[in-house]
């Protein structure tokens, strides 16, 4: 870089280089889940069935979104974040219990410039983007976490049944931790079909108390359904992910 | 802290700190039926991240198939994406979505 600022931690870490967008709070939503339904798999025909779960079904709009729940009351996750073209994005949110849920949206500092008079320090790109602003709200990522519920390689297979698996981590420092960059676990059969069908399926979702994270993989049976003994899937299916934002102060 | 760049909001909490690991995105990619793919980037190599938006829940995959989630990994500057071979021609759907990347 010929010009410009940089920031860096001081273990060396690039937080500001001259030329890469830095990662700001663009808006946040209070969302309520309530009963709706979720996707239960397709016919072979192609007849989509429904659950009957607690969802929240929002258009945010973004360019580049990176989510961040803060959930309470319930366990939460994102069963869908599909890209509208058109600068929106249809997001469904999954909880195990209706509850409040607020969503953090952060973007690229460019596409998430605080209105009204500046002040403070802003740094732009060769080509005249914004890249950081004081006045934003960057996101600090405190952890990131991945798994397979089953120890699985991602092809095609059969496991054993697992009805629960949780863990947990709490963060020293922040007030307030949500989760972000999440990858949900999803096994599931309808037994009956159509809209709010019979059936059971598996969900990985996460508790955001103060600064502790909760994750819950858990078994739920939707009306009248045998419990499955085995999982016939992807091995993919089982992955999990998230990073922990520090939403201290946000 | 001996160096850096603090920066506080009106009330006074500190923002942004010489501690403070933040996110930079680079960039994104679309990802769709089940076409893997790796790129360098020398920004990944401090620690990198990804963000997959799925457009395909798995609960629209067919009762006789699976849904093929993709998986990602980094290792320096580099960053993969794959997806699992489908075992039913048919019935296996691959989870589309965007991935973006970035530096942290």
């Amino acid at each position: 870089m010929s010009a410009g600022f940089q920031a860096w931690t001081d273990s060396g870490l690039v937080q500001i280089d001259g030329t890469t967008q830095n990662c700001a709070l663009r808006q946040t939503i209070s969302v309520t889940t309530a009963p709706g339904t979720i996707d239960a798999f397709k016919s072979n025909g192609g007849t989509q069935y429904t659950f009957s779960a607690n969802v929240a079904n929002l258009t945010i709009s973004a360019t580049a979104p990176l989510i961040a729940l803060y959930s309470q009351g319930a366990y939460a996750t994102i069963l869908r974040c599909k890209n509208n073209s058109d600068g929106t994005w249809s997001v469904q949110i999954w909880t195990n219990v209706a509850a409040a849920v607020t969503v953090y949206i952060f973007d690229q500092a460019q596409a998430a410039v605080p209105s009204g008079t500046g002040f403070g320090l802003q740094v732009f790109d060769q080509n005249g983007a914004l890249i950081a602003d004081a006045r934003q709200r960057l996101a600090r990522v405190i952890d990131m976490q991945s798994g397979n519920i089953m120890g699985a390689s991602a092809d095609w297979g059969q496991w054993n049944q697992v009805d629960q698996r949780t863990y947990s981590w709490t963060y020293p420092g922040p007030s307030k931790v949500g989760v972000a960059a999440i990858g949900t676990a999803f096994v599931g059969s309808p037994t009956g079909g159509g809209t709010a069908s019979d059936g059971w399926y598996n969900v990985s979702a996460l508790q955001t108390v103060g600064n502790t994270v909760n994750f819950n993989y858990a078994y739920y049976q939707v009306g009248s359904t045998s419990h499955p003994g085995d999982n016939v899937a992807f091995g993919s299916q089982f992955d999990w992910r998230f990073m922990a934002i520090d939403l201290s102060n946000l | 802290m001996a160096a850096g760049l603090q920066i506080w909001d009106a009330n006074g909490n500190i923002v942004l700190d010489a501690t403070y690991r933040v996110l930079r995105p680079i960039n994104s990619v679309a990802l769709s039926n089940g076409s893997g793919g790796s790129l360098s980037d020398d920004r990944l190599a401090q620690g990198g991240w990804v963000s997959f938006q799925p457009g395909v829940a798995v609960g629209e995959g067919y009762l006789s198939g699976g849904v093929i989630v993709p998986r990602f990994s980094i290792s320096g500057s580099v960053l993969s994406w794959s997806y699992a071979a489908k075992h039913s021609a048919s019935y296996d759907i691959y989870q589309d979505g965007i991935l973006f990347y970035g530096a942290s």
